[in-house]
């Protein structure tokens, strides 16, 4: 039937398009800045190609780094939170909505209260400084998972209310966290809680970026192959179960890779909660919710949106460079209920 | 041995019993209605049959097999379940519901022969034209055969459905049952669905089973359990039975 090979050629033709936007959006975004390079260099750089100066070489690689980590995450963030909406059959849910960035944010406070934000020696084992509130971040965010996790099997919570328990157990963190700030933390540290729950892409250094891209590549093919059971899940749990899926597994599975992902993303580089809301959304809205489509168009929408941002961010008020974060809330909202009103709702 | 085999089987909601040691055969090809007033236990009946729901005592067969042994896909490529709601999604083609129904026989992504398959039984429902639109935009009749070639595209041998006249008017109630028996007849599908329309289980089963309070209260073939007394004992309702019009007419 010519209409339904038409629909399908459509999809496939939106996935084609912002994926090459997304290509062209590397060597750009590499080449702005407030050293300004060439296209070409970026190319060069690109292809690894040893002809360009040294310092330009160091100061586009720094770049590069920035730009692979706002695609990283940018698939994390998009493709998690496509994913809690089908799980938990929630517009608005999204690893966020569980709380895991309140979590994350107490825990860097915690870290810096202990003192160890310098460094931790336990006997012979030295962590050194950069990876203490990652590791205070991630942890806090596991907690919390588990947390949900106990809450939604051993409870038998509905998915209503988990949503529901997980925003009251935020509000609790942030009560805690503002405790904290005003007890406990100096000037110093509360300026370093708030800074670090900005969400910035540069402080993604390489060790940090390997990491993130391997998670963002497991993520793609797990929920690539999950695609039709998300389909199926976002229907109703009988309707699943009756096809040959069991929703309370796949709940729980989808819920900890999302979870495992995002607070990877979160401990590195802070809270960038916004993305995983409107990265599906727009998705959703160009290539409709076969999980087929909307997997790979949401990992797409969120990596190029992010880079966007950052590239926004970096040369709106250049030499200061604004919080990815920041940013991405002041185009994303406006985008998003541009597409809600055009598309109806 | 019957394809369907119930035997002794008991549900609860946690403390409620809402099945009361219910046991009944279906043979193939057979059409059974399920009747009772509402929370008799007909929707906890057809789930399960299709293992959605565990019974604390009993346990059903499917052709030999139970029910809660098989593997999940193996029960679904046997057994196929047409809720009477589902979650509606925006942004979901009618050709995206369908093809789900396959997912028994789909191992990573739909190929070509399960599109073919999926067009196949929207053509067969009357609803290929209905293919791009969205789900949400749907009448209530539409969305009905939609539901039922969802069910249809995993080739199953049994068919439940849980009360697929409910909120459809007249035309489209009999154009849903006239194609259910149509599908019982051409492809030899075991059909046991939920109804509350007495007239039309009297027109279109072969078997019937009343529920009152999760317990069989009658069971057998339609001429013989569809009279006024059970009627009135299951129903609370006076009701008059005409059998040469295959009618019952509530009398108040």
């Amino acid at each position: 039937m010519n209409r339904i090979a038409r629909l399908f050629k459509l999809r496939k033709l939106f996935l084609t398009v912002i994926l090459l936007l997304l290509l062209l959006l590397i060597p750009l975004s590499i080449s702005i800045g407030v050293y300004r390079a060439t296209l070409l260099d970026a190319f060069k750089l690109m292809l690894g190609d040893n002809s360009i100066p040294v310092e330009v070489r160091a100061a586009l690689l720094l770049r590069l780094r920035r730009v692979l980590a706002s695609i990283a995450m940018g698939i994390v963030l998009g493709v998690t939170g496509t994913c809690m909406q089908a799980v938990l059959r929630n517009p608005m849910a999204s690893p966020f909505t569980l709380g895991i960035s309140q979590a994350a944010a107490l825990g860097v406070a915690i870290a810096l209260i202990l003192g160890i934000a310098g460094s931790v020696q336990y006997r012979v084992t030295l962590i050194s400084n950069p990876y203490i509130l990652p590791i205070f971040a991630f942890i806090f965010s596991l907690l919390q998972v588990s947390l949900i996790l106990v809450l939604a099997y051993r409870a038998m919570l509905s998915e209503r209310a988990l949503i529901l328990a997980a925003i009251a157990m935020s509000f609790l963190y942030q009560a805690i966290l503002s405790l904290v700030q005003y007890l406990a933390l100096n000037e110093l540290q509360i300026a370093m809680v708030v800074f670090w729950t900005f969400g910035d892409v540069g402080r993604v250094d390489w060790t940090a970026l390997k990491m993130i891209a391997i998670v963002a590549g497991v993520l793609a093919i797990y929920y690539m192959i999950r695609s039709l059971d998300l389909d199926l899940i976002s229907l109703g749990d009988d309707i699943a179960y009756s096809s040959g899926v069991n929703p309370k597994r796949l709940r729980l599975e989808a819920t900890l890779v999302s979870a495992f992902g995002v607070s990877m993303v979160t401990a590195f580089a802070g809270v960038i909660a916004f993305l995983c809301l409107v990265a599906p959304h727009i998705a959703r809205l160009v290539v409709g919710s076969s999980h087929r489509y909307l997997v790979p168009a949401s990992m797409l929408v969120g990596a190029a949106l992010l880079l966007v941002a950052d590239d926004i961010g970096r040369t709106v008020v250049s030499p200061i460079i604004l919080p990815v974060g920041i940013v991405l809330s002041f185009i994303g909202a406006p985008l998003l209920l541009y597409l809600l009103l055009r598309g109806g709702g | 041995m019957a394809l369907i085999r119930i035997q002794g089987v008991e549900v609860r909601y946690n403390s409620v019993k809402a099945l009361d040691d219910i046991s009944m055969d279906v043979d193939e090809g057979e059409i059974v209605a399920v009747l009772g007033p509402n929370g008799s236990g007909k929707t906890t009946l057809l789930k399960t049959i299709d293992g959605i729901l565990k019974p604390v005592k009993g346990s059903v067969y499917i052709d030999s097999k139970n029910v809660l042994q098989m593997g999940r896909k193996e029960a679904a490529k046997l057994v196929s379940f047409v809720p009477q709601h589902i979650n509606m999604v925006q942004g979901v083609k009618v050709i995206d519901f369908v093809v789900t129904g396959r997912k028994p026989h789909i191992d990573f992504a739909p190929t070509t022969r399960d599109i073919e398959l999926v067009l196949k039984y929207l053509r067969y429902v009357d609803a290929e034209h209905l293919a791009d639109r969205d789900i949400m935009e749907l009448s209530g009749g539409e969305f009905q055969r939609i539901l039922i070639a969802r069910a249809l595209v995993a080739e199953p041998r049994i068919i439940l459905l849980d009360e697929p006249t409910a909120n459809l008017d007249i035309k489209y109630q009999i154009a849903i049952l006239n194609l259910i028996a149509k599908l019982s007849k051409e492809k030899k599908l075991t059909v046991v669905m939920s109804l509350h329309d007495l007239t039309q289980a009297y027109r279109y089963a072969e078997k019937a089973i009343f529920l009152n309070n999760g317990r069989v209260h009658a069971m057998g073939k339609i001429e013989e359990v569809m009279n006024e007394e059970v009627i009135e004992i299951v129903y609370g309702v006076k009701a008059k039975v005409m059998p040469n019009l295959r009618a019952v007419i509530p009398i108040t």
